[in-house]
């Protein structure tokens, strides 16, 4: 259903540029919102469609919400320049850059007013845990292996404080936070590893945080090194306005929940994720 | 029969029957929706139980595969999809609440159901779930009312259709018999009704069934009354036995039977009184039972019938006894004795064969005791003679209407020393206006009188009235033709003393004419001078005794002029006056209210002269005269009295008759000329008069005149 709605907007949007074409003569091919499918594609097209309107009335060209077919692709497809426009996680956007080289960059997400995000060990209240060095023979909930503050840089703190999996009484990957929190709260491991933005949600219903990750850059938009530098910059411009916006807010909480606004993204900002990246690679960690 | 509608109870009965079968039907009908309901409640909450097995099954798989938060997403939805889940969660062993989904609604039918998810003998989590079942309750609820409404309007279809089928099967002919029995019924309470004799309908024992309304108007009992009561209340204790024989009788030996045939039976009101009855007793067969049916008629009407012809016969025969008795030829004393014995058989009079027979005679005033049966010698002497309105005879007599005295009553009046109380009859016997005499009849104890006897007696005295009356018609007939026979005889004396007198009178006046003569001429004291004298005073007496029968022979009639009698009494007492000094006699006077009356004033004086002179003579040695005068009233006739009353020496019995006789004197001779008197009579009586003389020998004479006190015409 979502897919007929997507073609009827498509279709209209056809429809209108058509009328473009015939009126403003500045009639261009639609541009796509490429996005990674850490949710099922007919979520995720609702997400991120408001947006794509969002931009295509902006920018004056229609914009269409793309899904990847897998992480692996979306890396792949952004880095052939085959994607207009396109929403990363940080990890996955240090491995393209690694892979690929680097992309003109849009914006960052702000949430709750940072454009950084951090993970943290968690633990329940009454849990005898309290460093990391207690995590030793305790059982520890891992969101996705591929997942930045669930997995990632919780497991690079853990082998800075010389904790190893085979340290831990035992491990799971819980594929995503929810599970990792519930899992530590309801009792069935000992620790987890959730982002600061979950850990807040459920801190109240009995959670105790142990460590806390350095902050790492929000996820981002990138787009094609290919698109003129006047469209980057109008579509640089559309979003950094969004949040200023009348639907604004609606459309950003469409896309995450305590999402304020846009900021201007540098590659720099990854760094620090960089080299967690590659020490982790070295020790034999890839996830 | 009995019972004023008993068909309608067993109609009701039915009715009520199948109602109730009906309602138990319907009863059982609820009963089973109700059990089903139950069960189908019990469903729902197998059906939550197995809601929650099934939801653990998911649990447990995500919990199993780490999955916790779809545990939570899963609850959320599956709560929200069923509306009447109001509370679900998860519940860790360290009571985490792993996820909870809260419907936010008012409580109302909460019901609870846990369900512990294990994996391999450990507790994973608990789910529990609170359900409103409200809405379960409530479509069950209307579904009940859908069903009950159904079960009714089944019920009210079976039974209108069972009730027609009924109701034509067998209510319908029930109905058309009942209808023919109430009929049938009717008709027996119309005939019941309007039979002329009390019917009184009663069980065997005796215990009164149904009765029609002759019955309740002739005993006086209403018909709630004598429902259920002992028919043999309706008649008096003596009879009590006899009418039960005659029940039990009529039971073996069905038929009509009258009870005591040869007794009189009687019946018994409520108030007590008694009156003759008939009874005949039949018994009757009901659907109840057999029944006595009483039919009784109140004969009182025919025995006083046959009493009326009794005493019709009696009273017939008693008339004409006496009548028979009043043809023979004996004295009527005789007569009297013999009707008394008449009357004093009469059977159904009650009476002591006593009694006597009153009559007036020649005073007005008095009853004369003239026959008599039974009567002691002490009342005999009592009561020869009883005077008019004293004692009860003489106040029947004078009351004219017949007294009863019993025994005990205080009208009788102690006439005579040894007198015993007794109770009598005392008849008078009137004529006209006429009280002729009575009858005495001395009545047995405990005599109840009644108006028949009364009316016989009545009767009786009526005739024997006729009877005195005719008698007395005879005698005065005879005394009239007797009176006539002397009167005629006088009637021709007189004339030949007329006519000798006439003769005399011319010879006698020139006898004296010359006797006077020579009278003068004689030289006084000599011989002959005294026979002259002699000669003279005989001539005067004749001439006297001439001028007398010349009066009372001549025919004249009174010249009648309206007079002051008084003043004509007294002018002809003042002709006595000296010589009533001489014989010193006193003259008394006593005038009673007199009006003027129409008399011949000369007339009167010639016959109170002539009563005065003979009163005056009777009392040669001195006495009183008294003159008494005023009105008086004789047999219904005002008259106007005289009456002239000497204290001489009165007048003997056998000289009474006569004193009215022409030329009777007691007088010497030279003095009277036996003819005063006689034309004292013939003046009243030529006047319509009479004269009356009373006297008793020694003590003096009252003379009487009457003249009547006419009108002016």
């Amino acid at each position: 259903m979502s897919f007929r709605r997507v073609s009827i907007r498509l279709s209209l949007l056809l429809f209108l540029s058509f009328f473009c074409i015939v009126s403003a003569a500045n009639a261009q091919a639609p541009l796509t919102l490429r996005v990674h499918p850490y949710l099922a594609a007919s979520e995720l097209v609702k997400r991120f469609a408001p947006l794509a309107d969002y931009l295509s009335r902006e920018i004056g060209r229609p914009v269409v919400v793309s899904i990847s077919k897998n992480y692996r692709d979306h890396i792949d497809q952004i880095g052939r320049d085959k994607a207009d426009i396109a929403y990363m996680g940080p990890v996955p956007y240090v491995r393209m850059v690694e892979k690929y080289g680097k992309k003109p960059l849009l914006a960052r997400l702000e949430i709750n007013g940072a454009p950084t995000f951090r993970g943290v060990i968690i633990t329940a209240k009454n849990s005898s845990v309290r460093s990391l060095s207690d995590l030793k023979g305790k059982r520890f909930a891992f969101g996705d292996p591929n997942s930045t503050m669930s997995h990632i840089v919780p497991r690079f703190l853990m082998l800075q404080a010389g904790v190893t999996v085979k340290d831990l009484a035992g491990h799971a990957f819980l594929r995503n936070h929810s599970n990792v929190v519930l899992g530590v709260l309801i009792g069935d491991f000992d620790a987890g590893a959730v982002k600061d933005e979950v850990f807040y949600e459920y801190e109240q219903r009995g959670l105790r945080a142990v460590t806390w990750t350095p902050p790492i850059s929000e996820h981002l938009f990138v787009t094609r090194r290919t698109l003129p530098s006047k469209t980057i910059k109008a579509l640089r411009k559309t979003l950094y306005a969004l949040e200023h916006e009348k639907e604004g807010k609606a459309i950003m909480s469409k896309i995450e929940k305590n999402m304020t606004g846009m900021v201007p993204a540098r590659d720099e900002d990854y760094d620090n994720l960089r080299v967690i990246l590659k020490e982790l690679k070295r020790i034999g960690v890839n996830p | 029969m009995t019972e004023p509608t008993p068909f309608r109870h067993t109609h009701k009965r039915v009715i009520i029957s199948f109602i109730l079968a009906l309602l138990a039907f319907f009863g059982i009908v609820v009963l089973v929706i109700i059990f089903h309901e139950r069960d189908m409640l019990e469903e729902a909450y197998k059906n939550a139980r197995g809601e929650l097995e099934l939801m653990g099954t998911f649990v447990r798989e995500a919990i199993l595969r780490g999955d916790y938060a779809t545990v939570e997403q899963f609850l959320i939805q599956w709560g929200q999809e069923h509306a009447e889940i109001i509370d679900l969660r998860a519940v860790a062993p360290n009571n985490f609440v792993l996820a909870h989904y809260r419907r936010p609604v008012p409580a109302k039918r909460l019901y609870r159901f846990e369900q512990k998810v294990q994996y391999a003998g450990r507790d994973l989590v608990t789910l529990q779930m609170v359900r409103d079942l409200s809405s379960v309750e409530r479509s069950l609820n209307k579904f009940i009312l859908q069903l009950i409404i159904g079960s009714i309007v089944l019920t009210a279809l079976l039974g209108v259709t069972l009730w027609h089928t009924l109701k034509r099967l067998a209510l319908l002919p029930m109905e058309r018999e009942i209808a023919i029995r109430r009929e049938a019924e009717k008709k027996f309470r119309t005939i019941l009704e309007s039979a002329p004799d009390a019917m009184v309908v009663a069980r065997r024992e005796g215990a009164i069934a149904l009765v029609n309304e002759r019955t309740e108007r002739l005993f006086g009992y209403s018909r709630e009354e004598l429902q259920g009561m002992d028919m043999v209340v309706l008649l008096p204790e003596r009879f009590r036995g006899i009418l039960k024989e005659g029940r039990e009788a009529c039971f073996f030996r069905p038929g009509s039977q009258p009870p005591g045939a040869c007794i009189e039976l009687y019946g018994l009101t409520k108030d007590g009184r008694e009156f003759p009855i008939d009874i005949s007793l039949s018994p009757i067969e009901t659907d109840e039972g057999v029944f006595t049916l009483a039919d009784i008629r109140d004969i009182t009407e025919r025995k006083e019938a046959e009493e009326k012809i009794k005493r019709g016969y009696y009273f017939q025969s008693t008339i004409s006894s006496i009548l028979q008795i009043s043809l023979e030829p004996i004295t009527i004393e005789e007569q009297l004795g013999r009707i008394l014995d008449v009357i004093l058989s009469i059977p159904f009079l009650s009476l002591q064969s006593r009694g006597c027979i009153f009559l007036v005679e020649d005073d007005p005033q008095m009853l004369v005791m003239k026959v008599q049966r039974g009567i002691s010698e002490a009342m005999k002497a009592a009561c020869t003679n009883v005077p008019l309105g004293t004692c009860l005879c003489g106040l029947a007599a004078a009351t004219r209407r017949i007294i009863l005295a019993d025994c005990r009553d205080r009208q009788h009046e102690v006439r005579y020393e040894g007198m015993t109380l007794h109770g009598n009859y005392c008849v008078p016997i009137i004529s006209g206006e006429k009280v002729l005499g009575a009858i005495n009849l001395f009545v047995t104890e405990g005599y109840i009188p009644n108006a028949e006897d009364e009316e016989l007696l009545f009767s009786v005295a009526n005739t024997l009235a006729g009877i005195i009356v005719r008698r007395k018609a005879e005698q005065e007939k005879q005394r009239l033709q007797e009176q006539l026979i002397q009167a005629e005889k006088l009637s021709a004396l007189g004339r030949i003393a007329a006519n000798v007198a006439h003769e005399i009178r011319n010879p006698l006046t020139a006898v004296g004419g010359y006797a006077r003569r020579l009278y003068k001429k004689i030289p006084e004291g000599t011989a002959e001078k005294e026979d002259a004298e002699i000669i003279l005073s005989q001539v005067n007496r004749l001439e006297k005794i001439l001028k007398s029968v010349l009066m009372y022979s001549r025919e004249s009639r009174p010249r009648l002029e309206l007079q002051n009698v008084a003043a004509l009494i007294d002018e002809s007492l003042r002709v006595y006056e000296a010589t009533c000094r001489e014989r010193s006699v006193e003259i008394t006077k006593s005038f009673g209210g007199m009006p003027p009356t129409m008399v011949d004033g000369d007339q009167l004086k010639v016959a109170l002269g002539n009563l005065v002179s003979n009163a005056i003579d009777a009392m040669p040695h001195g006495g009183t005269l008294t003159i008494a005068a005023g009105r008086e009233i004789v047999d219904g006739a005002p008259y106007l009295a005289i009456n002239v009353r000497d204290t001489g020496e009165g007048i003997p019995e056998e000289k009474m008759k006569m004193i009215f006789e022409p030329f009777f004197t007691t007088k010497v001779l030279e003095q009277g000329t036996g003819l005063g008197l006689s034309i004292c009579k013939k003046i009243v009586e030529d006047h319509g008069g009479f004269i009356k003389v009373e006297s008793t020998v020694g003590r003096g004479s009252t003379f009487s005149l009457y003249f009547p006190i006419r009108d002016k015409a």
